[in-house]
């Protein structure tokens, strides 16, 4: 009699809460729904703009990207690797990576290579860091200072770039920088398709 | 609840109990992100409208969530609260989202918000819940705004990203670092704390006159 009161009891109140959580993932499913495609949307968007802000390509009705294959023993942060063309011309090359190390976790990086596998220009698409501290190696002077035009020979030998009081920041930021550079170099040893 | 009510209950979480230079809950994130004074509205108005939903949720359910589950039943609620403003803001202002980066999931933990709804949300109707919702969120926001405003001014120079001054001003450094966010935070709670005195003080010495006024009326007819 005590153990069917006890269930009884348990039940009354586990089963509101497992109502509540019902009605809670059932309300973010149907915001899901209407936001998943505008966020893809918008992923897309950023994708193309970036790729032509990175490129220096004025519109990107004429461009083309297309997706290689690395092979499996490219490093785990090097996220995808694109070829762009701009008039069916081969301009250079785009690496998604994550950079690992950062003051609130990691940061992504897109960073643009051209033929030779110089570094024409970065753009972090996705990072957490602290707003106004962390994020201040994230810009275009501190790029253009340490890494824009550089190969990965330049860089190697180049005073380590850094930012006092963003060095974990720093720190992700150039390992995100070198996985990039040694993607494109086992790309380019590759026979499947990188670079030539 | 008539209009008297309603503007208690702002000027309660505008003033009286601002959540944060008076309660002073939510610091970790406050003091994090108002490095801007649009992060500092980003912010607030996420706060705000995770504070309206979820109050208004728990106001409804407030018969129906068992006693002895009810921190966890408003932590579900607050989450998914969450996880929705997010998912719009990722959507409609992919922007700010990016701008409040972790800080914008890290509002589950927000105290105001966990606060209302076991203070006021679970004992009162739904109208009453959703005004202090926005109240609390007002108050919310217009501190992050004032501590985002001064930080930004004197630590970069700056507001709303738009230059104010020269190159000749050199910026306070240290404002927009965190003993520069607890040096801001400390002033304004102690500015905050002074005005309440004095406007305390003022009603008191106008209750007192009141008063004395009153016992010379009374005592007017008899010395005649």
């Amino acid at each position: 009699m005590n153990v069917k009161k006890n269930i009884a009891e348990t039940v009354k109140i586990v089963l509101p809460l497992f109502l509540i959580c019902t009605l809670m993932v059932f309300l973010i499913a149907i915001c899901n729904a209407v936001t998943s495609p505008v966020i893809e949307r918008n992923k897309q968007k950023t994708f193309d703009r970036s790729i032509a802000t990175l490129f220096s390509i004025a519109s990107t009705e004429k461009l083309k990207v297309e997706k290689l294959s690395f092979p499996s023993n490219a490093p785990a942060t090097l996220i995808s690797a694109h070829r762009i063309y701009n008039e069916d011309l081969p301009i250079g090359y785009l690496m998604e990576v994550d950079g690992i190390g950062a003051y609130s976790g990691k940061i992504r990086m897109l960073v643009a290579l051209d033929c030779s596998g110089r570094i024409i220009d970065l753009l972090c698409s996705e990072q957490s860091e602290t707003p106004g501290k962390g994020d201040r190696v994230l810009n275009a002077q501190f790029y253009s200072e340490h890494y824009i035009g550089k190969s990965s020979q330049e860089i190697s030998v180049s005073p380590y770039p850094a930012l006092s009081g963003s060095t974990k920041t720093s720190d992700a930021l150039y390992s995100a920088v070198n996985t990039a550079l040694e993607g494109y170099a086992l790309l380019s040893n590759d026979a499947t398709g990188g670079p030539s | 609840m008539n209009a008297k009510d309603i503007l208690l209950q702002f000027k309660n979480g505008l003033f009286d109990r601002n959540p944060l230079l008076v309660q002073v809950l939510g610091v970790c994130a406050s003091l994090a992100i108002t490095t801007t004074v649009s992060n500092s509205l980003y912010m607030g108005l996420a706060v705000t409208a995770v504070l309206v939903c979820s109050n208004l949720l728990i106001s409804l359910l407030r018969r129906f969530i068992p006693e002895q589950v009810r921190i966890a039943a408003y932590i579900v609620i607050i989450s998914g609260f969450v996880t929705i403003v997010e998912m719009v803001m990722n959507a409609y202002m992919p922007s700010a989202a990016a701008k409040l980066g972790i800080f914008l999931p890290l509002i589950v933990v927000n105290c105001i918000i966990l606060g209302r709804a076991e203070a006021f949300a679970s004992k009162n109707t739904p109208l009453p819940s959703i005004i202090d919702g926005f109240a609390m969120g007002a108050g919310f926001t217009i501190a992050l705004l004032l501590l985002g405003a001064i930080r930004e001014i004197l630590g970069s120079g700056s507001f709303f990203g738009i230059q104010l001054f020269g190159q000749s001003y050199t910026p306070i450094g240290i404002l927009t670092s965190p003993p520069g966010a607890f040096m801001t935070l400390g002033c304004l709670i102690a500015l905050i704390q002074y005005l309440k005195d004095r406007l305390q003080s003022k009603t008191k010495a106008s209750a007192d006159q009141t008063h004395k006024d009153v016992k010379n009326k009374e005592v007017e007819p008899n010395d005649l």
